[in-house]
């Protein structure tokens, strides 16, 4: 009975010697807080400008943007020349490709005696067929492309910008300028009251 | 059927996962439609003493019925500009057709050319008139038969030209003229009747 008793308190001092070396182990704990995840920006910001010489009146709306930006030059006539500019920069975070739509409208609107007189009619307006355009880009890097050549037709015009898909890195800006004119040639009375609209989508995507 | 219809579902479930990342990638769209270009018009209208405007008289302004030599007939004619763009000058030219009927026998010469008749119809007076200025408009024309006068055949083949126009407020302008059978115009022309049609044009730039 001794020698059991004996026996069971050396496995109990043992165990708790075992034991306090057990719970005297180095220990150290790190932590890592704060990782976060923010999403990107992707903010396409579109600003325009227009200038004219010879007959008509230029009025540009919303240059800088926030809202349609856009210009009207009303009472052009053979001889008149002009240069669009549109300035697109990506604001965001991210980059993106910019892809571009162009619709465009010819409406005859009033017919005018002297129309009627080439035999016009109210089917629709000549004034995309009597104007010539050309069209460059200038790219992030300051270098240029001719995309359309002067003397094209707004036909060629939006051929080309429905091509585009140009990659636009954070910060990057692209211009495209758009020259245009209403050359003199042979029954300019066709266009007189006509007019032309550009409807343009600029869109940056992921 | 049951692993079938499984499969089914999982397509479903994996085709509405691909739908919703590809709209949720990010896109920014900015628009500039309503780009416009307009243009203007030009548009002469004319009238001989009335009160309404014409695009053209059809209305005779210079008759000379069983004229003679050295009778001759005056006319005046307006313009003006209802278009919204500035033109920068007017134009007059003629044309002319002659009716020759057989005799009188007093007609020395049958079928007489227009222009040889027109060439005795003699311009005495044109004057032009803009705002509250007069341009004498017969030394503009040139002598283009070289009969020493200004007649009806120069009118048609060198015309007169870059008459000036107002370039403020309305346009407006006129043009008084006077034509005279040429007193020494001979027998050729008895019974000769010459339809003249005066030509007017407004024109938008200098160089035309």
């Amino acid at each position: 009975m001794n020698k059991l008793l004996t026996s069971l308190l050396m496995i109990g001092v043992v165990a708790a010697m075992a034991g306090a070396a057990t719970w005297a182990n180095f220990s150290d704990i790190e932590t890592s807080t704060g990782n976060t995840f923010t999403a990107g920006t992707l903010d396409l910001v579109g600003q325009v400008t227009q200038v004219h010489s010879g007959s008509g009146t230029t009025t540009v709306y919303n240059p800088g943007g926030g809202a349609n930006f856009y210009w009207t030059v009303s009472n052009i006539a053979p001889g008149s020349a002009g240069t669009d500019v549109w300035t697109l920069t990506n604001g965001g975070s991210i980059p993106g490709n910019l892809t571009i739509a162009l619709t465009t409208t010819s409406n005859e609107n009033t017919l005018m005696e002297p129309e009627l007189a080439l035999n016009d009619n109210v089917d629709d307006g000549e004034l995309d067929n009597q104007m010539t355009f050309g069209l460059v880009r200038t790219n992030p890097d300051s270098s240029t492309n001719i995309l359309v050549t002067a003397g094209s037709t707004i036909a060629v015009v939006e051929t080309a910008l429905d091509a585009e898909i140009r990659l636009m890195g954070s910060g990057e800006v692209i211009i495209y300028t758009l020259t245009w004119t209403l050359p003199d040639i042979t029954n300019n009375n066709f266009v007189q009251s006509d007019s032309l609209v550009l409807d343009i989508n600029f869109v940056l995507n992921q | 059927m049951k692993s079938a219809l499984t499969a089914i579902l999982t397509i479903a479930f994996v085709s509405s996962l691909l739908g919703a990342g590809t709209l949720a990638y990010f896109s920014d769209t900015e628009t500039s439609s309503g780009n416009t270009l307009t243009a203007g018009t030009l548009d002469l209208k004319i009238k001989d003493g009335g009160l309404i405007w014409r695009d053209g008289i059809a209305t005779a302004e210079w008759t000379l019925s069983n004229m003679k030599p050295g009778d001759s007939t005056y006319g005046s004619i307006d313009f003006k500009n209802f278009g919204n763009l500035y033109a920068n000058h007017m134009e007059i030219t003629a044309n002319y057709t002659i009716t020759d009927p057989p005799g009188p026998e007093s007609d020395t010469q049958e079928n007489t050319p227009a222009d040889e008749m027109a060439s005795e119809m003699v311009l005495t007076n044109m004057v032009y008139a803009y705002d509250s200025t007069e341009v004498d408009v017969l030394p503009l024309i040139s002598d283009e038969n070289g009969n020493g006068k200004k007649d009806l055949y120069d009118l048609k083949y060198g015309g007169a030209d870059n008459l000036p126009l107002s370039q403020v407020g309305v346009q407006r302008s006129s043009i008084d003229m006077t034509v005279q059978l040429n007193p020494d115009a001979g027998n050729n022309f008895q019974g000769d009747t010459l339809n003249l049609t005066m030509i007017f044009t407004m024109n938008q730039h200098s160089s035309q």
